[in-house]
């Protein structure tokens, strides 16, 4: 058994208000590694005019939630979500806090585990229980390399990268408590001052939700082939992606860029176009089981991740992609 | 694109500046000498009265003004030199015969004159007919001080030559004026009214006065046999009348339209005084304006760079930055830190418009114009120069405002566009060094400011970061040879044992398309059994990206690293098949004392063919394809290797289609001067416009001999439509030659 | 109003290493370093040095500090910065530190960072690019008991506060904070600036300062590490790759097509 009473998962809301898919992944962990942690999967979730949110986290495995609603909690500030999410720890004592590695997480777990004097690991793709140690492992170098580590203090905290840990079925004949929990926040201790907010306009689908990810790369030669991507992308349902190379390049927005410091991207397809599949870029879509490559180079990296390749001008392969693309279309033969 | 009518042929051009020389020297002497030897007896007393119908005093008048005028002809040369010793010093006046041969070669013999046939006649006949013209009046005031030598046939000859002369400028300068007003020749694009348009109608005023007061005189005294004050009384005979030809008619058409003696005396008067002052006002201009090219083209001949490598143009082999610890400034950012003779250059621009004309950015609609940017700084230094020339003198500290010549005078742009092609250097009649000016300003813009377009920042970085320029490349510096290994060929690493180091430089490595290049380089020479090695990981950048984008302290740090380990492995002779890489060691390396034998495997490979140690097939798979052949800039135009590439390709039996602007012509394909990384400011991409030349010839195959063109052409290929859809193929020099060669010792690629 | 801000910089080895040189030493736990290709500063500390710059741009009277903890090779990383324009650089070189995880490193920055003060602003990157945690910085500001915020593409100093862009999966958020504080930057923010000659050269010429553990008042053996790394290798990827061959472009998509339609994965 490890140190400590159960397994803590701090969740996270949408901008809707909604509870982030996110969550029940976390959930969905904490569920599996709950037989060998021992113990509760608590969930707490932060926010502002929580209702009903509990039976949302309950039907995805938590055992208890604990509801901490305070007008202070609307929207994220560090010096507000850490005091709270401390001060639970504290008092609950459990032997693993889970977060996802969101916006939310990469700021809140280092701070959370510093005020709690423990280690934190970020970014993890699994965790699992040895020899009464929690350990975890997430890929570093890039995504060239995968490191294990084992906490040597209690509670361990971690992140998880998402889609990395499937949710349960959802079930809502599940049972679970439900507390309603002080925040007990000062105002004067929130240092910090949201001045405003600006909302990127994303056209189309989202990438994080998009069933078919087209993406291009340096080998595009320049931002022009973009628009062939769009065009292709909007043909099959599905969204734009782009290396950090060209984002960096400015060819294309940085609200699309894929990869380690990008987006962590699931969709079902994905389309590489003249990307070389540098490590940085293949830890964006390390999850994704089906991957296309176009790239003139028979040696490109890319090559060896993707299911199908060819190997040639994306100059003269995307166009003929997007007319025969067209074709099945009309002939009703491509998914719905 | 303008219209050009030019010679491309090196033995064509050799004539052409031979036949101007000897020819034009000769040929109004010869004319005249035959005529008169033709022409029979009687003439013995031939001559002229020198100061006809005018009063004599006009003598004093004549020589005083001509000194007069020689002063201020002399003050505008002296003027312009006080603003150029802004500038640092410089000598230019080493090899002093040298520097003479390529006076007579350049200024007299108009060698670059070929590069446009028309402006080249027309500069010729003027050149030509009014030296001659010159020289007379000089003989003629000898003729008149000293010794009364003009009699006889002497005379006859000399006045048909005159008249001559005095035809050829005038067709001269009606050439001249036609490309003006009626062909509007792009060229033209910076002209003035005083500098250019005044002065043709000046000159051809002095013309058309001198034929009508020739006509007045014939008129007056040879056509009626009239008495010339000549030895106590001679009668002017009309049989010498016809050997002042144009005199001739126009004396003629003036008795026979009735002119009376008074009014044919009247106007001679009046149009001789007016032909004196006009022709005074001329020789004073040639201190000034697009007159003093005369003397100021001739200095610049003269003090033109010579490279003691044997590199084609000034700009080839930049400057070295001696001293950085002590350098007071790196490159040059304001007017002093130009050395004089940059400085002069300026002033010595006539606006031919030939460089321009030939620029790739500015053929491309960039803001580059390698005439522009020099009128640039040469508005300046006549707006600012005379201020800082003060406060020189004055010495007390106190600098007046002045704007920055890098950046500011010259636009950041400008600066950029340039692709260090040397179209413009190759163009200039008067060797104009138009590269290092803008590489001064890139190098003060990079190392002083750190101003420069993200990419060309971005490359430094990765240069001096990773040892090449290739950002991404997932490639090494020894994958080509460990896959060579596979195919069972192994690649031999240079000892010192060998005669040759192949440098494979960084994009033969780490690029994908160029390593193809580099693996069918070795299985020739392998197969021609070549003593040669590689440097495999050893290898680093050569420094030349660095120096191109105007960071001298990072190129002599990896040209000196490299230079070190050539020494380090004993090596003497090197084959290079980039041509950058091939400049820099040639060039460039022996100013850091790094001497190599350079040879470019074009080179190479041609001489291994004529060796017959290649064996092409006969009818091979390449016969007959239709190849246009791109000469790269730093080998055709900066080295002069224009026949081994084409000996190459006869081997291989493809149809040669030559490109209008080839060899010594070529037109860059952009990625010269670090623009392989650097991205175009603005207009159309220079690579585009080559393609569609090179496709225009409806050659099927593009050959290269660079790795950088062959990038260019790639891209260029697959984004100009005429090119993608004839699937025009790009391949190197050495690509075409493998497929064509007998392998008998060596795998063959593909198998 | 003199202004003072630290910026944390690391060493590592060059991201842009090909990755066949990609090689993990599995018994040590450690990279093995690619031959002939040299290590970087990380990227996003570089970045972080730039928005100090920009700060200096915007007011003038700033101090920059670089500080590292490492061995005698980080100095690369520091005259690095120092070229870019940093005044000062301080490396904190103690071999007990070498296997610092992030919280003994977080320990021993904010020591640094404590014995280098006043101070007014502390910028890191959002995360090392060799261990891609991005846990050092909050840490710190933790450990220092100062606001932090993290993941920003601008920062800006005016009338004692940091008011500063933070990075949003689609959008962005300005937050402001008194000083002193704690930002960690991102890549958004721009490239860092190309040093000019004249400062690689003075910063050739500047001395590192250089401070052991006990410099520091820390006693090494005080110093555990929370996290106990248990392995370190390349993870084998087994993917089935088809490499779609035909003799016309238009071949090979139609091919591909089929692939995708046949799997409904279009």
């Amino acid at each position: 058994m490890v140190e400590g009473n159960g397994i803590l998962v701090c969740g996270e809301l949408t901008e809707e208000g909604q509870v982030a898919p996110m969550t029940f992944e976390l959930l969905g962990a904490a569920r599996r590694l709950a037989p060998e942690v021992g113990g509760e999967v608590t969930c707490v979730l932060l926010g502002s005019g929580l209702d009903g949110h509990a039976q949302e986290a309950i039907a995805h495995g938590a055992d208890r939630v604990l509801l901490v609603d305070d007008p202070l909690l609307r929207d994220y500030q560090g010096d507000a979500f850490v005091p709270v999410v401390e001060r639970i720890v504290r008092e609950r004592g459990p032997a693993l806090v889970l977060l996802g590695q969101t916006m939310v997480g990469r700021d809140l777990a280092p701070r959370l585990a510093a005020r709690l004097g423990t280690a934190v690991t970020m970014d993890c793709i699994e965790l699992a229980v040895q020899e009464g140690r929690i350990v975890a492992t997430r890929p570093c170098y890039g995504g060239n390399a995968h490191a294990r580590y084992a906490f040597v203090t209690s509670p361990a905290v971690a992140t998880l990268r998402a889609k990395s840990q499937e949710p349960l079925e959802r079930d809502d004949a599940r049972q679970g408590q439900v507390e309603r929990v002080e925040a007990g926040l000062d105002p004067a201790a929130v240092r910090t001052r949201i001045l405003g907010r600006e909302k990127q306009q994303a056209e189309g689908v989202r990438l994080e939700d998009a069933r078919v990810v087209v993406s291009g790369g340096r080998g595009l030669g320049g931002p022009e082939g973009f628009q062939q991507l769009e065009e292709l992308a909007s043909l099959l349902g599905g969204a734009v992606g782009a290396s950090r190379a060209v984002c960096d390049l400015g060819w294309y927005p940085v609200s699309h860029q894929v990869g380690l410091t990008g987006k962590v991207v699931t969709p079902e397809l994905y389309i590489a176009v003249g990307i070389s599949g540098a490590s940085q870029h293949m830890a964006g879509i390390s999850q994704v089981k089906n991957i296309v490559a176009i790239n003139k180079d028979a040696d490109a990296n890319i090559f060896k991740a993707a299911r199908w390749g060819i190997v040639g001008d994306w100059k003269e392969i995307v166009p003929l992609m997007i007319e025969k693309v067209k074709a099945l279309k009309a002939a009703g033969k491509l998914r719905a | 694109m303008a219209i050009e009518l030019k010679v491309t042929s090196p033995q064509t051009r050799r004539l052409i500046t031979a036949l101007t020389f000897f020819t034009a020297i000769l040929l109004i002497p010869l004319v005249s000498a035959i005529a008169v030897i033709a022409a029979g007896g009687g003439m013995g007393e031939a001559t002229r009265e020198v100061f006809f119908n005018i009063v004599s005093w006009a003598r004093l008048v004549a020589y005083g003004a001509t000194a007069l005028v020689l002063l201020v002809l002399a003050y505008g040369p002296l003027s312009r030199l006080r603003l150029w010793l802004l500038g640092r010093k410089e000598a230019r006046w080493d090899r002093p015969w040298e520097r003479l041969k390529a006076f007579l070669m350049y200024g007299i013999g108009q060698g670059r004159m070929p590069n446009d046939l028309y402006a080249s006649a027309m500069h010729l006949l003027i050149f030509w007919g009014w030296l001659f013209l010159f020289i007379g009046t000089l003989m003629l005031a000898f003729h008149d001080d000293f010794v009364e030598y003009l009699e006889g046939y002497v005379y006859l000859g000399y006045s048909l030559a005159l008249d001559l002369a005095g035809v050829a400028a005038t067709v001269g300068i009606l050439m001249a004026l036609y490309r003006r007003y009626l062909w509007k020749h792009p060229k033209m694009r910076l002209g003035s009214l005083w500098d250019d348009v005044a002065l043709l109608w000046l000159m051809l005023a002095i013309l058309l006065t001198g034929f009508v007061i020739e006509g007045m005189r014939v008129g007056v005294s040879e056509l009626q046999g009239a008495i010339i004050d000549v030895g106590g009384g001679r009668e002017a005979n009309p049989d010498w009348a016809p050997w002042s030809p144009i005199g001739f008619v126009i004396g003629k058409a003036a008795l026979e339209a009735g002119a009376s003696d008074g009014l044919m005396l009247g106007i001679h008067k009046v149009l001789w005084w007016a032909h004196l002052v006009m022709a005074m006002g001329w020789v004073a201009w040639v201190g000034y304006g697009k007159l003093s090219h005369i003397l100021l083209g001739s200095a610049n001949i003269f003090m033109r760079k010579l490279s003691p490598t044997g590199a084609a143009l000034a700009g080839s082999a930049l400057e070295p930055i001696r001293d950085f610890e002590t350098a007071e400034r790196f490159g040059a950012g304001y007017l002093r830190d130009f050395t004089w003779k940059q400085l002069a250059d300026v002033d010595v621009c006539v606006r031919c418009g030939r460089c321009e004309s030939q620029c790739p950015a500015w053929n491309t609609g960039k803001e580059l114009t390698p005439m522009g940017f020099l009128q640039e700084i040469k508005a300046y230094l006549n707006e600012a120069g005379p201020a800082l020339q003060a406060a020189r003198r004055q010495d007390d500290g106190q600098q007046p405002e002045e704007r920055k010549v890098a950046g500011d005078v010259v636009s950041f742009n400008t600066i950029w566009d340039c692709v260090t092609c040397g179209a413009c250097e190759y163009q200039c009649p008067i060797f104009i060094e138009h590269i290092q000016k803008l590489m001064d300003m890139r190098r003060y813009l990079v190392m002083e400011e750190a101003n420069m377009p993200e990419t060309a920042q971005a490359t430094l970085m990765q240069l001096e970061q990773r040892g090449h320029p290739w950002r991404g490349t997932q490639l090494t510096r020894t994958t080509w040879i460990e896959e060579l290994a596979r195919e069972g060929i192994e690649v031999p690493l240079f000892d010192g044992s060998q005669e040759y180091l192949y440098w494979v430089g960084c994009t033969g490595a780490l690029q994908e398309r160029n390593v193809r290049v580099t693996k069918a380089i070795v299985r020739l020479l392998l197969e021609a059994g070549v003593s040669f090695g590689v440097l495999g990981a050893e290898e680093s950048c050569s420094g030349d990206p660095a120096r191109r984008l105007g960071n001298e302290y990072l190129f002599q740090m990896q040209a000196q690293k490299t230079i070190e380990t050539f020494k380090a492995k004993g090596v003497r002779k090197i084959i290079v098949n980039c041509p950058h890489d091939f400049n820099v060691m040639r060039h460039e390396y022996p100013q850091l004392d790094g001497h190599f034998e350079v040879v470019h495997h074009t080179e190479l490979f041609a001489r291994l063919l004529a060796e017959g140690r290649l064996r092409p097939q006969r009818m091979g798979d390449l016969w007959g394809v239709p190849t246009t052949y791109h000469d790269p800039c730093y080998i055709a135009r900066h080295n002069d290797i224009l026949t081994e590439p084409r000996q190459v390709l006869a081997a291989t039996g493809v149809e040669l289609l030559e490109m209008g602007r080839h060899r010594k012509h070529t037109f860059c394909c952009g990625a010269g001067g670090g623009h392989m990384w650097v991205e175009e400011s603005k207009g159309r991409r220079i690579n585009h416009v080559r393609t569609e030349e090179a496709t225009d010839t409806g050659a099927q195959v593009i050959a290269v001999a660079c790795p950088f063109c062959m990038q260019m052409f790639e891209e260029g290929v697959g984004s100009v439509p005429e090119a993608a859809q004839k699937g025009v193929q790009v391949l190197d020099v050495a690509e075409l030659l493998e497929r064509s060669v007998t392998f008998s010792r060596v795998v063959r690629r593909g198998s | 109003m003199s202004l003072h801000i630290i910026c944390c910089v690391k060493q590592v080895p060059d991201p842009e290493t090909p990755a066949s040189q990609f090689k993990v030493d599995e018994a040590a736990k450690k990279v093995i370093p690619a031959p002939g290709i040299a290590p970087v500063p990380s990227q996003f500390d570089t970045i972080g040095v730039e928005a100090a710059l920009r700060v200096r741009d915007a007011l003038g009277d700033v101090k920059i500090t670089v500080l590292s903890m490492g061995p005698d090779s980080f100095r690369d990383a520091i005259k690095h910065c120092l070229a870019m324009g940093a005044d000062e650089g301080v490396l904190v070189n103690d071999p007990s530190l070498y296997e610092a995880d992030h919280w003994v490193t977080a320990q021993v920055l904010a020591a640094a960072i404590q014995k280098l003060a006043p101070y007014d602003l502390v910028i890191t990157g959002r995360q090392a690019v060799d261990w891609d945690m991005g846990v050092v910085g909050p840490t710190l500001a933790e450990l220092l008991g100062i606001p932090c915020i993290t993941i920003v593409k601008s920062v800006r100093v005016e009338d004692g506060r940091v008011v500063a862009d933070r990075v949003l999966l689609d959008g962005t958020e300005t937050v402001e904070a008194p000083l002193p504080a704690v930002v960690t930057v991102s890549n958004e923010l721009g490239e860092p600036r190309y040093p000019q000659l004249r400062q690689i050269m003075m910063a050739a010429r500047k001395q590192v300062t250089v401070w052991t553990a006990a410099d520091l008042g820390l006693d090494p053996a005080q110093l555990k590490n929370r996290v106990s790394l248990e392995a370190l290798y390349v993870p084998q990827v087994k993917v089935e790759t088809e490499i779609i061959d035909g003799e016309t472009a238009e071949e090979k998509v139609e091919k591909l097509l089929q692939r995708l339609v046949e799997a409904k994965l279009i």
